[in-house]
């Protein structure tokens, strides 16, 4: 019984997202309706086994938690490897997973009127099907390869999203750059997964925490393992809730459709880096040089954020940037072992935030009309000092603000021009040694002329 | 730089500016949106000349595709035969003209226009031409006929040892030999119809693209592409470009990346209305000195690009150069000479145009925003643009060794250049497809002198794409034109005199004022079809009451009445003596709770609050979950709430002129006797209501609201200035009930009875709902006919609701009247709506008369109706201060649709997907762009771009000395950016503006269908529908 009602929850998202590609990829037209009735009735079916796995653990209050490996229960045969399909169904995941499943549910409804005659349609919401995928089987994995899976289709169909309007610029430069700071942390990832199955054999989350169940540590890695293998989660889950130094990408992202970046970046995707904190806390518990990286990288993103959001003059960067507080603060809760509390923060922001999103295109009229209650124009700068203005620091601060904390150029300073500068390099090898092989002839490919018909009668 | 002549050059600089500044976009804060023609700097040329202007200005194009006209004529039934009948009539006499003798002059064109001609890239050309069939058999739709004259006449020519061709062109002579060598007379004898079809198109072929050579060698060489054939419009040689377009070029690298990217977020910060909680620093000291403060200290540059920009602002800053002293060195830098400043200025302003135009609009009308920006911000945000680029431009001159030569504006004039052979492969494949489709002879097109050739290619060229599509929107525009003028005057032969001019014995049932909106149109029509006893009229939605208005629950007065009216004064709602006290509680209330929501708002984008928030915040889950998924039913539970604090509905407004208020402006606090009773009598007067008053007279304001729509004030009334027209109306009827006002109107020879009585009402056009003022003040004797209008009201919006459904793709198109109201109420309140209604999308035409001339007319909501009796009007002061008013905002409308629709990217705002509100004047797409003006893809999408069309009921005569008395409707009517035609009200004849005159309408009589209802008309179908004759009993 639960076997089935776990595959369920994982296997809705999972077969909506292999026929709608395997619809798109054949070139069968598909309608509106029949992709937004099905997104919907697809989470609703997941939500409902979801709800039945949950209200028994809430009334019998065990979150102790439960692993299911996709292998025994349809009864594959035993692999000579160790990547397993497995999921945990404990008080962490459960919440994360009901959040994600009612997250999305709105959002697809949203989209199918938002989206309504766009001609990307079919296309956001085959990436939505992939990113819910993504999301349940990353919250839910009971393994690092499970949550492998689920965080790069996360990332994949982040990343595209971002570049939804892909006939301008700006949306798939950035993009791409999400991408990269994406591949970034994928890396750190796939280096912790490697490095635990080195140590443990395997790459079950339960390793970590042993028998007590999540937030209990009484793992048994050793102690270097367990610093190395923390610093790679922690880099990655840096680069994937957009921590600082990583912020700049966030406020990037809002290129796409508004439903997508509310559910993104303000809701879900930015805290899957807190989750993966959380996830993987009881390493933290073991070594207090962990924590403290945590607990100074939840407090350098907060007094980031704080200080930029509050010169963001449009709404999306507005919040934006208020979401990286939250989740600076999340990350800091985490790093002081107030797990639960974090949790609850995650929950409560996801929801608040996706609803700020979705209503940003209202501003103008909500401050029309909370002006006119007030009898006043709404003006956010009021409270704001004024005495202080045009001191040397005042300015220094609001241009750190307007720069975005420098993070750009700093990133491009330090990391990219070398690189880009390396990758010329290189080619320049490449191409002196094939023209040197070639004996001394020009190797690019010439283009052959084109012989415009004339030319063939000379 | 010499400070000596600073002072005469920065006048220059200034006026130049200022020249440029017109080519911005002239569009505001976006909380009071006014439509106005997006070519407004054109307006001075003819239609089509601004459109290819435009096209090299903005790179935009000024008319739908080709492949886009022919779905529209296909989708409005238009035969071909109606498109020949326009080419013909746009060429003139010169269509009969011959073509080198191969054809006419219109069977070549009209050839190009039924069959869509292909072209491309020159690369994509010979790919098309080498591995496709181009090369060896017809296209598919060459007629059969046309291949045999081709087949056959090559097969005689060619099937004998000697051709018999004098060619005159020895390089076409050879090939041909050698052509003819290939392939031996034997050789050809064996052939069949393929083989002989493979040799005529290979010939064709071969004639073609030497014709073009040639052609060429008469015309001289760099000139012979398609564009510089179609003339005048593009000049030899094109002006030089930014230092930014030649550096693109020579390097790749694209400077304005950089540049836009920290003036993009400068300029939002300088003109931010209060979003951000830190202000600026140095915002005091004008665009320059913010910019200078912010940047000249050597922090980390803002970009990689602009490494330097702190040492050469400190430099700025330690010289105490001003904006204009640094835009003249940039001049001097790159040696712009002072006639071509102007054009220099434009393009760069352009790189940025929301911005910079939004900056002009702060700093030329500040009394329209809340904060205005200091003079002269233009002129300093061009100077930073300046500063910005040059140091971009000095990094990568010096990168990548380019000479300040190759950027100056001179040196760039004097590069040539180069010869365009990719335009030479397209004009002759066009040719080549042509004369396919011509069915000329190879034999015959080889034989061709120079000078036939030069003659032929200057024909086909100058019939390019543009060309094309002019004529298609031409097709488009007579279409539409004759099928409304022929359901006028269809209309007129079946209707009896006593439709026109009503008896005075019966007073209608009651008589209906609305604005002349296109929207209100179905409403006035429903109205009728409903109670077929009364009357309507239309007037300006401002009801000849301008005003600033502030209502109860208002913050702030607000103008209401035409862009173009400066108001004199204030009127302001206020409660009655005797809710004074439970109001100002409620208020207090209503205070408290606004507080709260800001707090929340500001809270959740800070740090502890925000904690706070977070952890409760899974609870509004609830509120989301509700309003996505069940819009209608939360918006009524929140409506009820809010009845908690709604202003009573008994309040008053300050209509009467109070001199010991205190004036700021010189506007004033109410009206005077002789305003008040000024008003009525020209609003009367003008729609010719002055005797046959019924008892009841309704004047209905409207406006429209919706949710999480940046753009909801461009739904509002146009002629209240983008605001809702309620008060208006409300204003306008109180006026008119006074027993004072009444009395001085007697006096002046307006008699309106004693029983009349006038209700005003509010129409919301996107969810249909209705609301009437002041009914409590109803007297007794007018309860019995107020109930009955108001159950006649209620079933004329729900009709109006089933009629704006069919537009709707999302509704079956055989909605029911209760539940089409229920749809529009709900997409009025659903978040996720991005089209809660259609707005002006369907506008084309403007009728200035009697509405019993138009009465019983199927007008499809895409007609401006203003009432204008032509009777009274003897020396037509009514017809010109009606078309003053009327004519800018219907064409300001119309015109903004149309460029919003022809082009939605460059003109229009794009998608409204990934618009994001900015510094709370505008909105941005996604994360960082120029600010997004005009129309957005989902307002525009159902519109067909027409021009409008203003039919007046006045002699023609009339018609012309009122549009040559006043400027701008001369430029709209002269210049072709509307459409005119005069309607006799004498003898129903209708005459059309041609050029300056005026050309008799010679209609076709008796095409106009009968229908029972609209309803019988519409239903089922959601296209344009052209104007039938509705009511049974003609």
């Amino acid at each position: 019984m639960m076997d089935a009602l776990v595959l369920t929850v994982v296997g809705a998202p999972t077969v909506w997202l292999g026929l709608l590609g395997l619809l798109l990829l054949l070139g069968c037209p598909i309608r509106e309706w029949f992709l937004a009735q099905g997104t919907r009735l697809a989470i609703l079916i997941s939500l409902g086994a979801l709800l039945t796995i949950a209200i028994p653990m809430l009334i019998l209050s065990d979150w102790s938690g439960k692993l299911y490996r996709v292998s025994e229960i349809v009864n594959l045969p035993a692999s000579h490897f160790h990547l397993r399909l497995e999921f945990m169904f404990d008080g962490l995941s459960v919440p994360m997973a009901i959040l994600t499943q009612l997250l999305c549910g709105t959002i697809a409804a949203f989209a199918t009127n938002y989206l309504h005659r766009e001609t990307g349609f079919q296309r956001f919401f085959l990436l939505f099907a992939m990113f819910w995928t993504g999301m349940t089987l990353a919250v839910l994995a009971g393994s690092i390869e499970t949550l492998f899976l689920g965080w790069e289709l996360v990332g994949l169909s982040s990343a595209l999203l971002v570049a939804f309007f892909q006939d301008r610029v700006g949306p798939v430069a950035n993009g791409l750059r999400i991408w990269a700071v994406y591949r970034c942390s994928d890396a750190a990832l796939l280096l912790a997964a490697v490095l635990l199955h080195h140590a443990a054999g395997e790459g079950e989350f339960s390793e970590l925490s042993g028998r007590a169940g999540w937030p209990h540590a009484s793992g048994t890695l050793p102690a270097d393992v367990t610093l190395w293998a923390g610093m790679l989660f922690i880099f990655a889950a840096a680069g994937k809730s957009a921590l600082w130094p990583f912020s700049s990408w966030l406020p990037r992202a809002m290129e796409g459709p508004t439903p997508s970046s509310a559910v993104f970046y303000g809701a879900l995707s930015i805290h899957l880096g807190a989750f993966l904190l959380l996830r993987i806390s009881p390493l933290l518990d073991q070594s207090q040089l962990l924590s403290a990286v945590v607990i100074g990288l939840g407090l350098a993103t907060t007094l980031y954020a704080v200080v930029v959001g509050r010169v963001q003059t449009d709404v999306k960067s507005g919040l934006a940037f208020a979401s990286l507080t939250q989740v600076g603060l999340i990350v800091l809760e985490i790093g002081l072992g107030f797990r639960y509390l974090a949790l609850l923060h995650i929950l409560g922001h996801a929801s608040l935030r996706t609803l700020q999103l979705l209503r940003a295109p209202s501003l103008l009229r909500d401050y029309v009309e909370l002006g006119n209650a007030l009898g006043t124009q709404v003006d956010n700068r009021l409270g704001h000092d004024a005495r202080k203005q045009g001191s040397r620091w005042s300015t220094a601060i609001y241009r750190f603000g307007l720069e975005r904390g420098y993070v750009d150029i700093l990133w491009t300073l330090i990391a990219l021009r070398p690189l880009s500068n390396l990758l010329r390099f290189c080619r320049r090898l490449e191409t002196d040694g094939l023209s040197r092989l070639n004996g001394g002839e020009e190797s690019s490919v010439t283009h052959r002329k084109n012989s415009h018909g004339l030319d063939q009668w000379q | 730089m010499h400070c000596s002549s600073i002072g005469s050059s920065g006048e220059a600089i200034r006026s130049a500016l200022e020249s440029a500044s017109h080519w911005l976009p002239q569009q505001g804060s976006l909380k009071s949106f006014v439509h106005h023609n997006t070519l407004h700097a054109l307006e001075h040329l003819p239609f089509f000349e601004a459109l290819r202007q435009a096209e090299t200005v903005y790179g935009a194009q000024g008319l739908l595709s080709e492949p886009a006209y022919r779905a529209e004529l296909l989708r409005e039934r238009i035969s071909w035969d109606q498109v020949e009948a326009v080419l013909r009539q746009d060429l003139g006499p010169a269509g009969g003209s011959t073509l080198v003798g191969l054809d006419t002059r219109f069977d070549g064109q009209a050839t190009m226009l039924r069959h869509q001609i292909y072209t491309a890239e020159a690369n994509e050309l010979s790919w098309l031409i080498h591995e496709s069939s181009a090369e060896r058999r017809f296209r598919g739709d060459v007629e059969q006929r046309h291949r045999m004259a081709i087949v056959m006449g090559t097969r005689r020519c060619f099937l004998s040892r000697k051709h018999g061709l004098t060619l005159t062109d020895q390089r076409t002579s050879d090939w041909l030999d050698a052509l003819l060598a290939e392939h031996s007379v034997s050789v050809r004898h064996t052939w069949g119809d393929a083989a002989w079809e493979w040799f005529a198109l290979r010939l064709m072929w071969l004639a073609c693209q030497a014709g073009v050579r040639r052609a060429g060698s008469v015309v001289g060489d760099s000139r012979l592409c398609p564009a510089t054939f179609a003339g005048e419009a593009r000049g030899d040689s094109t002006p030089p470009g930014r230092v930014r377009d030649v550096l693109l070029g020579l390097s790749g690298e694209d400077l304005d990346l950089a540049v836009n990217d920290v003036l993009i977020r400068f300029t939002s910060s300088y003109v931010d209305q209060g979003f951000a909680h830190w202000s600026l620093p140095g915002r005091e000291t004008g665009f320059l000195g913010a910019f200078l403060q912010l940047y000249a200290t050597a922090w980390l540059p803002p970009h990689e690009q602009l490494v330097g920009l702190a040492a050469k602002l400190s430099q700025v800053q330690r010289a105490g150069q001003t904006a204009e002293q640094i835009v003249s060195e940039t001049l001097d830098w790159l040696q712009v000479p002072q006639e071509d400043w102007e054009l220099f200025f434009r393009q760069t302003l352009l790189a940025l145009p929301g911005w910079a135009g939004m900056l002009w609009q702060l700093e030329t009308r500040p009394d329209r925003a809340h904060l205005g920006v200091a003079t002269g911000s233009l002129l300093e945000f061009l100077a930073v643009r300046l500063l910005l680029e040059r140091v971009a431009a000095e990094r990568l001159m010096r990168l990548h060794g380019v000479p300040l030569s190759a950027v100056a504006w001179r040196g760039q004039r004097l590069t040539p250049r180069a010869p365009d052979e990719s335009s030479q492969l397209e004009l002759a494949y066009t040719l080549y497809q042509v004369a396919q489709l011509r069915g000329w002879r190879p034999d015959v097109l080889l034989t061709l002198s120079d000078n036939e050739w030069a003659v032929l290619c200057h024909e086909i060229a100058g019939f390019d794409s543009f060309q094309r599509c002019r004529l298609f929107q031409l097709v488009l525009e007579t279409t539409y034109r004759s099928r409304l003028l022929n359901g006028l005057l269809d209309l007129q032969r079946v209707q009896h005199p006593s439709d026109v001019i009503t008896a005075p014995a019966v007073p209608p049932l009651f008589q209906w004022i609305g604005c002349i909106d296109d929207r209100e149109e179905s409403l006035r029509r429903h109205l009728e079809e409903v109670a077929p006893r009364c009357e309507t009229f239309g007037y300006a939605g401002f009801f000849a009451i301008p005003m600033y208005f502030k209502g109860i629950d208002e913050a702030h007065f607000t103008p209401l009445c035409p862009v173009v009216m400066q108001p004199e004064t204030h009127v302001e709602e206020i409660t009655l003596a005797a809710h004074r006290s439970k109001w100002i509680s409620k208020r207090r209330w209503r205070r408290w709770y606004a507080i709260q929501a800001l707090s929340v708002h500001n809270l959740s984008r800070g740090l502890l609050g925000g904690v706070g928030l977070a952890l409760i915040g899974v609870f509004s889950t609830v509120p989301m979950v509700m309003r996505v998924l069940f819009p209608r039913l939360t918006s009524r539970w929140r409506r009820q709430a809010g009845s908690l604090w709604a202003y009573p509905a008994e309040t008053e407004l300050t209509l009467d002129r109070d001199a010991t208020a205190p004036t700021e402006n010189d506007i004033v606090l109410g009206f005077s006797l002789e305003q008040q009773v000024g008003s009525v009598t020209r609003l009367l007067t003008d729609i010719g209501l002055t005797r046959n008053f019924s008892r009841l007279v309704v004047i209905c304001g409207h406006g429209s609201a919706s949710l999480n729509n940046p753009h909801e004030s461009a739904y509002n009334c146009g002629a209240c200035g983008g605001g809702r027209g309620g008060p208006n109306a409300r204003a306008f009827c109180q006026l008119a009930n006074r027993p004072a006002v009444r009395q001085r109107m007697s006096e002046h020879g307006l008699e309106i009875p004693a029983d009349t009585y006038f209700l005003a009402m509010f129409h919301n056009t996107c969810d249909d709902d209705v609301q009437y003022f002041d009914l409590e003040q109803v007297p007794a004797s007018h309860r019995i006919e107020v109930q009955e209008f108001r159950d006649t009201m209620e079933r004329a919006r729900a009709r109006n609701a089933q009629e704006r459904c069919r537009r709707f793709q999302a509704v079956g198109v055989g909605i029911e009247e209760s539940a089409a109201l229920k749809h529009v109420q709900e997409r009025a309140e659903d978040l996720s709506q991005t089209r809660p209604e259609y707005n002006h999308a369907t506008n084309a035409a403007c009728i200035v008369g009697r509405r019993g001339r138009t009465r019983g007319l199927f007008l499809d909501r895409r007609v401006f109706l203003a009432s204008y009796d032509p009777t009274p009007d003897t020396d037509g002061e009514i017809l010109r201060r009606i078309l003053a008013a009327v004519v800018p905002v219907c064409a300001g409308i119309n015109l903004e649709y149309y460029f919003s629709r022809v082009d939605p990217q460059r003109f229009g705002c794009g998608s409204k997907l990934p618009h994001n509100v900015t510094s709370l004047v505008g909105v941005m797409d996604g994360a960082a762009s120029d600010l997004r003006t005009g129309l957005s893809e989902q307002m525009v999408e159902i519109h067909q771009p027409l021009r409008l069309l203003l039919v007046v009921e006045a002699t023609h005569e009339r018609l012309q000395r009122l549009i040559e008395q006043n400027p701008q409707l001369q430029r709209l009517c002269y210049h072709h950016w509307i459409q005119v035609a005069a309607w006799s009200p004498a003898n129903g004849q209708i005459h059309v503006l041609a050029g300056e005159t005026f050309l008799p309408f010679e209609g076709v009589a008796g095409e106009t269908p009968h229908v029972g209802s609209s309803w019988e008309w519409y239903r089922g179908c959601p296209d344009h529908l052209e104007p039938v004759l509705i009511g049974a009993d003609r």
